[in-house]
């Protein structure tokens, strides 16, 4: 379980957004890998085999906190680390990369 | 048309964006993170207020940096922004960014490309699982999103900056299970003595020793000597176990939620490899370092490095260079005169040599060393975690091909590298086993072949608003 860290910091307004059909909300400028660790989630993509994966590098180079982001009806795979929440977005955890690789819907 | 395009806004890019500017330059920055300043300056949001952020000595110089660089109004700064790939025409080079506005070409006369390092991995058994992260990405968390990313924290790794990472933790109220070095406590000595150090870097050092002090006070075990064996857990981190070096048993497995692997950096070199600047390997200062002159230009005409692509050297050398990289640019497209060029350039050279030297010794000590490296790698563990690709599967199919004796043939064979990392989390480990397998020198091969986009992107963000009769 993770925890925000309030000494000496002061959050701006709030945020409302659904992870894994769960209304959460969040502070203005954090990003969904912050939500997720604060939501004690413990997967953001399952690989081929199933295996599920979690953020390591928290920089954007090793890809490994992907989620689904849903917004506006178009879904996407997004870093979870360099992405900030924005309000109504849907993000779908644990879904796994053979889901969607071969005759996907259309998205991206 | 830029004058120059600076890729990366860390230490490196700040100071070059910074001389460039003094020079009058057209200049442009570009970076991925919303905000400039690198890893090392990972600023909180800006709808964020954080009193006392980040006050230590050591990043003095950097805020500083940072309060100049944003005022430089004559800079064009592109946040949220990634170069995918760099096209050389003959008098410019096209950079291919991907930013808010989609994909788009940028132009620019001369490029420089600053773009750091991360986090170097181990490949030991449960390295894939869910709580194994990088402890520099842990550092992220905290110093930008002021989130204790965790519950129960433990370090392992060879670089002193766990140190000061496990304190961050401690400080703001996370449990440390124990901070633990691969090296002997013999090798941080010796370093620690050299009169290099003792004369230059004494606060550098007393910082680290009053952090080693306030862990200890708070009965953070720290242990020198110490090996990775295994992270365990059904689907997410339960526990690790690690071994003395002395001892031919495993320690009881220490239970935690989160486990920090810190053992140094590995630069960001696709780009600079991609455009065709020649690179060398150094198995300590992080991989592919780019090959440059004294004036920081690259062996392609136009292309500048600094910072972590000339090897990771920490935000010092970084500064240095980067301006060293803005000057000679300005100097070639003929906006600054050789002499004053040659005046501003020694009083860059003299700090240069000193910073220098000192990265080098914190590179040779920080170094997990090739034996810690090797036996972490056990058959069972996955060389290449994005394909799942583990070392055992590796060994067998280098027995079963005698002639392969390359990175590229063996990624075919294996699909190691070919996932959506692009490599860049096992081409170091992979080189080391087949360097090793094949009896070659580690710096003699060539690695995997890097090429656009150099960041996975998708055929939609790469057709934009194409249509297909556009395409015809």
């Amino acid at each position: 379980m993770s925890t925000r860290y309030d000494n000496n910091v002061t959050r701006g307004s709030t945020v409302e957004l659904v992870i894994d059909g769960q209304q959460v909300s969040a502070y203005e400028g954090e990003t969904i890998a912050s939500i997720l660790l604060l939501e004690d989630k413990t997967v953001c993509y399952r690989t081929r085999t199933n295996s599920p994966r979690m953020m390591f590098c928290n920089m954007g180079t090793c890809f490994e906190c992907r989620v689904r982001v849903t917004q506006a009806g178009v879904s996407r795979w997004m870093l979870a680390c360099n992405t900030t929440v924005q309000a109504q977005m849907e993000v779908d955890t644990g879904v796994a990369l053979s889901q969607w690789i071969p005759g996907g819907n259309g998205d991206v | 048309m830029y004058d120059l395009a600076i890729i990366g806004a860390g230490p490196a890019g700040m100071a070059a964006a910074e001389a460039a500017c003094e020079h009058g330059m057209r200049a442009v920055i570009i970076d991925q993170q919303e905000q400039a300043g690198g890893q090392i300056l990972r600023r909180p949001p800006a709808s964020f207020s954080v009193r006392a952020w980040l006050q230590q000595r050591v990043y003095r110089q950097l805020h500083q940096l940072y309060a100049r660089f944003i005022k430089l109004d004559k800079l064009t700064h592109l946040h949220g922004t990634t170069v995918l790939g760099i096209g050389v025409e003959e008098h410019h080079f096209v950079l291919h960014i991907n930013g808010p506005s989609g994909l788009e070409p940028l132009l620019a006369s001369r490029v420089l490309v600053a773009s750091g390092c991360f986090d170097m991995p181990l490949v030991f058994p449960g390295a894939q699982l869910p709580g194994v992260m990088a402890t520099g990405g842990m550092q992220a968390f905290l110093k930008s999103q002021q989130i204790i990313p965790g519950k129960r924290f433990l370090f392992v790794g060879s670089h002193p900056l766990q140190l000061i990472v496990a304190n961050q933790i401690a400080k703001a109220g996370g449990d440390v299970a124990g901070v633990f070095f691969s090296p002997s406590l013999s090798k941080y000595l010796a370093v620690l003595r050299s009169p290099l150090v003792l004369l230059r870097q004494l606060p550098n050092m007393l910082f680290f020793v009053g952090v080693l002090a306030q862990l200890l006070l708070r009965r953070v075990p720290v242990k020198f000597g110490t090996e990775l064996v295994s992270a365990n857990g059904d689907n997410a981190l339960e526990d690790v176990v690690l071994k003395q070096d002395s001892s031919s048993t495993n320690m009881k497995p220490i239970a935690c939620d989160r486990l920090g692997l810190c053992f140094g950096f590995l630069t960001n070199n696709d780009l600079v490899r991609q455009v065709g600047v020649v690179c060398s390997w150094s198995q300590n200062a992080g991989g592919w370092i780019a090959d440059h002159d004294q004036g920081m230009r690259a062996s392609v005409s136009g292309i500048y490095v600094a910072g972590e692509t000339t090897g990771v050297a920490g935000a010092s050398v970084a500064c240095l260079e980067g301006r060293l990289a803005a000057l000679s640019a300005a100097c070639d497209s003929g906006k600054m005169e050789q002499p004053a060029y040659d005046t501003a350039c020694g009083a860059v050279h003299a700090p240069l040599k000193g910073a220098r030297a000192f990265a080098q010794l914190l590179a040779e000590a920080s170094y997990p060393g090739d034996a810690t490296i090797q036996r972490a790698m056990s058959d069972d563990a996955y060389l290449c975690k994005c394909e799942e690709v583990t070392v055992g599967s590796v060994r067998a199919t280098l027995a079963q091909h005698p002639d392969v004796s390359d990175l590229n043939a063996l990624k075919l064979l294996t699909r190691c590298g070919m996932g959506h990392c692009q490599g860049r989390y096992c081409h170091y480990q992979s080189r080391f086993l087949l360097a090793t397998d094949r009896n070659l020198p580690v710096e003699s091969m060539a690695g995997f072949t890097a090429r656009f986009p150099i960041r996975p992107t998708s055929i939609g963000e790469l057709i934009g608003d194409l249509r297909a009769e556009d395409m015809e």
